[in-house]
């Protein structure tokens, strides 16, 4: 990839780990019922945001796909959909808002240790 | 390999360029790097729809293998991108039938993710090579990372009702396979990897 290329894709990503992020948050947020014993409702988040991911997953995957995309609509699923249900009934925008926020901050945690492990293991 | 994989192959061959296209943009200047040290007699396993036979340089004899009849005929469409000569074969790679010591270089791509017994067919491309030849694989395997490795763990049933397996231990297999690893690099977090590896 040139840098052009390189920038491109960073870009795309980071917009699929707002999306996942949002999207699973809210999805965890209308799914698991107010009222919910807050560990319980903690592993419900999870179990929704996992599951809403795949649809994104799929699209995301159709037009620029990759290992990055999977790696990050898992992760990314899992921890908004219990941070979504932690959030509190502010509304659906201000639940997506803090979604977006949790899909940027493992996307850029997933980046870092990319760039730690990336490269020569063994030989040159 | 049973009729079950075949089947599924067949089935996922009209869809696997969607999902390739990001693949080829992140990763191919990898692959590019990588299938360009074929040399000589060079054997390509599961060729798939010929995605990667751009990637290889005009001075080998290369030959695709694939399982899969409906993917060879994919295939066949791209052989024109291939600056070396190609022939495609329809082959399992846990029962070849080259005999031994045939190829200068054994290329795999995305494919041990998807052999159902992999010391097998790895025991299969040793036996195929030539005893100062190199295997070059481009492959996904599972990380060592406690949690994601568990997350593939918990997933892999899932993902090989479609498609591959996600959590196979690639580098482990090669040695147990009677391989040994001159190079290792991690190409996507510890997950996406290539590997060169030498008759042990």
């Amino acid at each position: 990839m040139n840098s052009d290329h390189v920038l491109a894709v960073r870009a795309y990503d980071t917009f699929a780990a707002l999306c996942f992020g949002a999207a699973a948050a809210v999805a965890a947020w209308l799914v698991v019922p107010n009222g919910v014993v807050m560990p319980l409702a903690m592993v419900l988040g999870m179990t929704v945001g996992f599951l809403s991911a795949f649809p994104l997953l799929a699209v995301f995957t159709y037009i620029l796909g990759g290992f990055e995309i999977i790696v990050m609509s898992m992760q990314i699923g899992m921890v908004a959909g219990m941070v979504g249900v932690m959030s509190g009934g502010d509304g659906w925008m201000a639940v997506a808002t803090v979604g977006a926020l949790v899909g940027a901050t493992v996307h850029a945690l997933l980046y870092l240790t990319d760039r730690i492990l990336h490269g020569e293991v063994l030989g040159s | 390999m049973t009729d079950r994989a075949i089947a599924k192959w067949n089935r996922a061959a009209a869809s696997l360029d969607a999902g390739k296209r990001g693949e080829e943009v992140r990763y191919g200047a990898f692959k590019r790097e990588l299938f360009g040290k074929a040399v000589g007699k060079t054997l390509l396993v599961a060729a798939g729809t010929g995605v990667d036979f751009k990637y290889f340089p005009s001075d080998i004899e290369l030959t695709a293998i694939d399982f899969s009849p409906t993917m060879l005929e994919w295939a066949e469409k791209r052989v024109g991108e291939c600056p070396a000569p190609i022939e495609l074969v329809e082959a399992d790679v846990t029962d070849l039938a080259f005999p031994d010591g045939h190829f200068d270089t054994v290329v795999t791509s995305c494919t041990f993710c998807s052999v159902p017994d992999p010391l097998k067919g790895l025991g299969e491309l040793r036996r195929v090579l030539k005893d100062d030849g190199a295997l070059l694989m481009f492959e996904h395997v599972r990380p060592s990372n406690f949690y994601l490795g568990f997350m593939m763990d918990v997933m892999n049933p899932i993902a090989r009702l479609v498609g591959p397996d996600i959590n196979r231990r690639t580098a482990d297999n090669l040695r147990a396979a009677g391989f040994r690893l001159t190079r290792e690099f991690n190409v996507y977090l510890d997950m996406v990897k290539l590997f060169e590896a030498v008759k042990a």
